[in-house]
């Protein structure tokens, strides 16, 4: 069982003094796939992350990562990627790589720096010092970091931000790359177009709940499409009554209805077809963003 | 194993290769022998200047010997100026006395001289008086207030630097009666004072020295008076002569069979070396545990506490800070120790070069180093600015420093209670148990033992408690915890989670 999961928790809570950060987390990471955690701030996915490290143990339930159970520090396979600097100042580039690369286990690890500076352009600064590096530079510096013992898990926490497009490209494409590998890829991050991008499977945590897990599909329908796009033709201008609907708004040609169950779909369809021609009809299925903000406003609502 | 010393070679290299430390290396040693001896260099760039000083005598008998006593002394002045000798001890020539026929300011100047000799230290200190006197006579009669505030004018405008009042009675010894002969107790009378006027009249080696040769010419001049013409003062005086007492070494046998006292021990052995090593050893905790404070507050603050906590568990982390830690110390030690040792080499200071202190030294000095580390590491998980390391960091420097004030008289008396006392009980003992050591003065074994037993024990006990501050601070983000929660930190069961909920990133 273990062999298809990389990381597999199950039943675990982590309480800090009276707050419960996680709260009966079951989690299941198929081996090979990119695994997205979103959540808001202090949702508990720091804290989750951070148990899956070994950095912290939790309270109870049990957690499972590359097959051993236990542990006082992550394993050598794993590969961690802060969201944020992590990084000696005043340590040269590579002599940094070397005593990462080092403390993993990873002695012979002069080849894999090389290969990776030349692969994020940043072979130039091997000889450097961290600080006087700028951001982006530093950033690709992290990240290398955390992939040169060769992680067979690597966890990634915010690895975009502060990056410029072309450099946004090249890590994402070193990424890929990774994760063809057959490394499993855990991807902490708030942007949701990231994750939608990035992501096969996505796993949210509010509260310290699980609200979602799952693939983007199977996400997507169960929060099913309750917007509709639509335009007539230009000979029936003026739309039916349409007591479905509950809500309606003009936007530029076309006009966006909302409804409060997605089966009302094919009633407004029919209606329409009865008062003329149709010329748009679509189901607007929710980004995750929307999800995302539609779960984290309900929460602030309960 | 080989985490904790990957960890610990780049702690080392990231203490010892770096400008801050090199500098600090070369500036420490300077910053302490210059406060040892920039007095005695400062006096050295003085220029001896003649002070002139009034004395009023109403017994009109000590004026004109007094003046001779000053000549005596500003010719010694001379003679030792001309040896070029103004920091060490001048020899201890005088002490043989010569058998020639001697006059009473001849004696007078001996005992004058020896007191001389008796200020040695003082002189060696950069505290002697190194100015030759002139003297003026102010005429008794009439001598009032009004006079007294002219000379006071006089002195203030810099003509004159002191005046001194010599009462007329002070010639009178107590009269004979039997109840004072029965109950002599000389020294508890106080004689009739003589006044010493001048700007620094408290603190002036002028005025010790005056107090001294007057003295000594009172008492002769009050047994010239007042003793039947058949006992010669001089013969009285050569009577009363002081006999010296050197300090002397213990007795050894040596590797002929020859007993011998050890080396005497002179200034350098009993006071500058004990000095010394301690501060060795307080530059070598200082040079340790600054460089870890700042460490752990970089992988704090920058989070790279959080990608080595993934890569190593906290007890290798801290281990291996603390062995590279270590490392630098000795490194420390050893360029400290080396540099001292061909300084004093060179100085034809060899032989008093403690060898049989060093393994004794790196022992204090690993567990020392171990000890504060850890706290400076406690603290540095615990805030987030150096700031406010600070305020927490103050208690632990005046514990620091607590040996600083009481070395001396530690060096006077290194088996007095108190020396024992505080040299068992950690965290004082790395330090002063070395000070001690270095006096040569012998210590008990157990002594030696048990102050290292409580070492070993209190820094264990320093170390467990700073790992469990470490443990919960640095992955805390926010303000610094209480010290009421960093206690409940350390006593609090261990399950190796945080308490506290660390701040998530904004």
């Amino acid at each position: 069982m273990s062999d298809n999961f990389a990381v597999r928790l199950q039943r675990v809570t982590k309480t800090f003094g009276e707050t419960a950060a996680v709260r009966d987390l079951d989690l299941e990471i198929p081996t090979g796939s990119v695994y997205g955690f979103i959540g808001p701030n202090g949702s508990g996915k720091t804290t989750t992350i951070r148990m899956i490290l070994r950095i912290f143990q939790p309270d109870s339930g049990t957690i499972e990562v590359l097959g051993t159970d236990r542990g006082d520090c992550a394993d050598s396979r794993v590969g961690y990627l802060p969201e944020e600097r992590g990084l000696y100042r005043r340590m040269k580039v590579r002599e940094l790589l070397r005593y990462y690369a080092r403390l993993k286990g990873f002695r012979n690890c002069d080849p894999e720096i090389e290969f990776w500076l030349q692969r994020l352009g940043a072979a130039d600064w091997s000889a450097r010092r961290i600080e006087s590096l700028s951001k982006g530079m530093s950033q690709k510096i992290q990240f290398i970091s955390a992939v040169v013992a060769r992680p067979q898990l690597l966890i990634l926490d915010e690895p975009f931000s502060g990056l410029d497009p072309v450099n946004l490209e090249l890590l994402r494409e070193a990424i890929l790359e990774i994760r063809s590998r057959g490394t499993t890829i855990i991807f902490s991050t708030h942007e949701m177009d990231v994750a939608e991008r990035m992501c096969e499977r996505v796993f949210m945590i509010h509260r310290g709940r699980k609200v979602l897990d799952g693939t983007l599909d199977q996400i997507r329908s169960r929060y099913p499409a309750n917007e509709l796009r639509l335009r007539m033709s230009a000979e029936t201008p003026e739309l039916p009554v349409l007591p479905e609907a509950t809500r309606l708004e003009k936007r530029g040609q076309y006009t966006h209805c909302t409804v409060s169950d997605h089966t009302h779909a094919q009633r407004i369809l029919q209606r329409l077809m009865a008062s003329g021609q149709v010329e748009h009809f679509e189901l607007l299925r929710p980004s995750l963003h929307d999800i995302f903000v539609r779960i984290a406003n309900e929460g602030a609502v309960s | 194993m080989n985490k904790i010393l990957t960890i610990a070679w780049r702690e080392y290299q990231a203490m010892v290769a770096t400008r801050t430390f090199v500098i600090a290396l070369l500036l420490m040693p300077l910053l302490m022998l210059g406060s040892a001896w920039l007095p005695v260099v400062l006096r050295g760039l003085e220029t001896p200047e003649v002070r002139r000083i009034a004395v009023v005598d109403n017994t009109s008998l000590l004026f004109k010997r007094f003046q001779e006593a000053v000549q005596q002394r500003n010719q010694q002045l001379q003679t030792d100026r001309d040896a070029a000798k103004p920091v060490v001890a001048a020899q201890p020539t005088s002490t043989a006395p010569d058998t020639t026929s001697r006059t009473d300011s001849d004696a007078l100047i001996s005992t004058v001289r020896s007191q001389q000799k008796q200020d040695a230290t003082a002189e060696e200190l950069g505290l002697k008086d190194i100015h030759s006197y002139e003297l003026e006579e102010i005429p008794a009669e009439d001598f009032g207030d009004e006079q007294r505030l002219a000379l006071s004018e006089r002195i203030r405008k810099g003509e004159l630097y002191a005046f001194i009042e010599v009462p007329a009675d002070v010639l009178q010894p107590r009269p004979f009666s039997p109840e004072n002969l029965r109950n002599p107790a000389p020294d508890l009378i106080q004689l009739p004072a003589m006044k010493w006027v001048a700007e620094d009249a408290a603190l002036s080696d002028a005025r010790r020295w005056s107090e001294a040769a007057m003295n000594q010419l009172i008492r002769s001049q009050r047994l010239s008076s007042s003793v039947s013409p058949i006992v010669l003062p001089t013969v009285l005086l050569e009577l009363e002569r002081r006999a010296a007492m050197e300090g002397n070494g213990l007795y050894i046998r040596d590797e002929s069979g020859k007993i011998t006292s050890e080396a005497k021990p002179d200034e350098i052995t009993s006071l500058l070396l004990p000095m010394i090593i301690m501060m060795l050893m307080f530059m070598v905790i200082m040079m340790s545990a600054q460089p870890m404070l700042e460490s752990v507050l970089e992988e704090k603050t920058l989070r790279i506490a959080e990608v080595l906590l993934g890569a190593a568990s906290a007890r290798e982390l801290m281990t291996g800070k603390l062995l590279g830690n270590v490392a630098g110390s000795l490194t420390v030690f050893v360029v400290y120790g080396s540099g001292g040792a061909f300084m004093a080499m060179h100085q034809g200071y060899g032989s008093h070069i403690p060898l049989q202190l060093i393994p004794w030294f790196v022992v204090y000095q690993i567990l020392a180093v171990l000890l504060y580390s850890s706290v400076f590491m406690g603290i540095a998980a615990s805030v987030t600015q150096l700031r406010e390391a600070q305020t927490l960091l103050l208690p632990v420097w005046m514990v620091v420093l607590l040996p600083m004030f009481v070395w001396f008289n530690i060096v006077r008396e290194p088996n007095s209670a108190l020396a024992t006392a505080i040299s068992m009980f950690p965290p004082s003992t790395p330090m002063v148990m070395t000070l001690r050591m270095a006096t040569g003065a012998t210590i008990p074994l157990w002594q030696s033992l048990l102050s290292l037993v409580m070492t070993v024990f209190g820094t264990w006990l320093g170390v467990i408690a700073a790992a469990r501050i470490y443990r919960q601070g640095i992955l805390r983000q926010g303000k610094p915890p209480r010290l009421t929660e960093m206690l409940i930190w350390i006593f609090r069961r261990q399950d190796g989670s945080p308490v506290q909920q660390t701040k998530s990133r904004p």
